[in-house]
């Protein structure tokens, strides 16, 4: 990347919000800093942003610069559709089985919460079903012929503890089955029958499909970009300033359930990072209290262990400990992870000694007494 | 009895510059729908007979209603093959 096309790209990840000071350059690209710039619109899953820029004559381009942006749009317009389709597959397998079901992301926020869903690209599925409907959700896509990407390390983990599974779908996508927001302890804290409460409906190819509720979408955006990708994804980061600038939603709901949850510190974090990301100037309660807010050092230590470089899968899974209420489900917990079941163990350890040695080992890392 | 088109369900769609991505059923590849046929896909978002589609197109488009009624039938027709849209009270 070069510096120029570093701040186009935080440009076009801001175009259209309120309030913002990142500006689009008034004359068109060099070749040298359009081609980064073009690769990492596709990268970050914004061409919608970008053509939407470039048609309200907001970034001037050359003609060959508008063709490479709208083929660029339309490739991931495919892919969205393709996606759609086998979306409207999966909640209706869910539905006919009686279980509740959520769209996260990708899908949901491009119908709910951008003003035309072209806007926002996704590379994936995202579905939330209830922890006790998780592991017949499970059958039902692997009787359907998906693949499971990743198996559970002991016959009821995924159920009580983990983020949920992955599926290659029968058309070669990528279906992620949740039961709560995020691996680790902040995955462990959210108060998963919330997320059932409310919903918003949205609509794909005539049919009804249910999203999480505003705030509920809110919060889910900040976990995403406060503890997803290192770095932050900058659509991540749009959707954290789109949902909150332009859904209506209420603040005060937002803020009751992140303290219920003990996810203060990721929805400052995110609203943080959104405001410095993509220049925000406007003033909202959100981004008020975000900079106000200071972690104590035990939510630092948490934070760390999503956002550090070298942090590993181990450190956060060592660090849920301190999430999990009960003695006996702690108890549970460490078993699956240092005595895992052997299908579970082959693609990753070559053993139960190693596994031992790296579990111990994390542990003591993260300052819990075995 | 005057055929009425729609939209057909389960269609996933999104616009790009000056057309639609149309994703029919059962295909395994999207299709590409640009200028009046795109127009003709925004206005089925309200089932529709032909002469008010395209007397529509033809103010839009500044064409005679007639000649973008010939065109409108085939497109029509080539779409209703692969379910992207629905005709009801046939009468042909």
């Amino acid at each position: 990347m070069t510096a120029v096309a570093d701040a186009v790209a935080v440009a076009v990840a801001a175009y259209g919000l309120q309030g913002t000071l990142a500006n689009l350059p008034d004359v068109p690209l060099a070749p040298g800093d359009w081609a980064p710039l073009i690769e990492r619109v596709r990268r970050e899953r914004m061409p919608g942003l970008l053509v939407a820029a470039i048609a309200d004559g907001a970034f001037p381009v050359l003609p060959e610069q508008r063709e490479e942006a709208a083929e660029a749009h339309v490739a991931s317009m495919c892919k969205a559709v393709l996606l759609e389709r086998d979306l409207l597959g999966s909640f209706e397998l869910l539905a006919s089985a009686g279980i509740p079901c959520r769209v996260l992301k990708g899908s949901a926020v491009a119908h709910l919460d951008y003003p035309d869903p072209a806007l926002r690209s996704f590379g994936d599925l995202d579905l939330l079903v209830p922890s006790e409907h998780f592991d017949r959700a499970v059958e039902l896509f692997v009787g359907r012929g998906d693949h499971r990407q990743f198996h559970s390390p002991r016959p009821d983990f995924d159920r009580r503890f983990s983020k949920g599974t992955s599926f290659i779908t029968p058309s070669g996508r990528d279906l992620d089955l949740h039961r709560t927001f995020v691996s680790g302890p902040f995955g462990l804290t959210v108060e998963l029958p919330d997320l059932f409460e409310t919903a918003s409906p949205f609509v794909v190819g005539g049919e009804t499909l249910l999203a999480l509720g505003p705030e509920e979408r809110f919060l889910h955006a900040c976990f995403h970009a406060a503890l997803g990708d290192i770095p932050p994804r900058l659509v991540a980061v749009r959707d954290v300033a789109q949902i909150l600038l332009h859904t209506p939603l209420s603040q005060e709901r937002v803020l009751e359930q992140c303290r219920r949850w003990r996810a203060e510190p990721v929805v400052a974090r995110a609203v943080l990072l959104a405001w410095e990301t993509l220049r925000i100037a406007d003033v909202v309660a959100l981004s008020v209290w975000a900079a106000r807010y200071r972690p104590d050092p035990a939510e630092r230590r948490a934070i760390r262990v999503y956002t550090d470089e070298s942090a590993t899968y181990s450190a956060q899974a060592a660090t849920a400990l301190w999430a999990i209420p009960r003695l006996f489900d702690r108890a549970a917990y460490l078993r699956a992870l240092l005595f895992p079941d052997r299908h579970y163990l082959a693609p990753r350890d070559r053993g139960y000694v190693t596994r031992v040695r790296r579990g111990f080992s994390t542990l003591r890392q993260w300052g819990v007494r075995t | 009895m005057t055929t009425v088109w729609a939209r057909g369900r389960g269609v996933a769609w999104r616009r790009v510059s000056g057309g639609a991505v149309l994703l029919p059923p059962a295909a395994d590849e999207p299709i590409l729908v640009t200028g009046p046929g795109a127009a003709v896909w925004e206005l089925l978002a309200t089932p529709s007979d032909l002469p008010a589609l395209a007397e529509t197109i033809s103010t839009e488009y500044g064409v005679s209603a007639d000649r973008v009624g010939s065109d409108l039938t085939p497109f029509l027709e080539a779409l209703a093959d692969c379910a992207v849209v629905t005709r009801s009270g046939d009468d042909r």
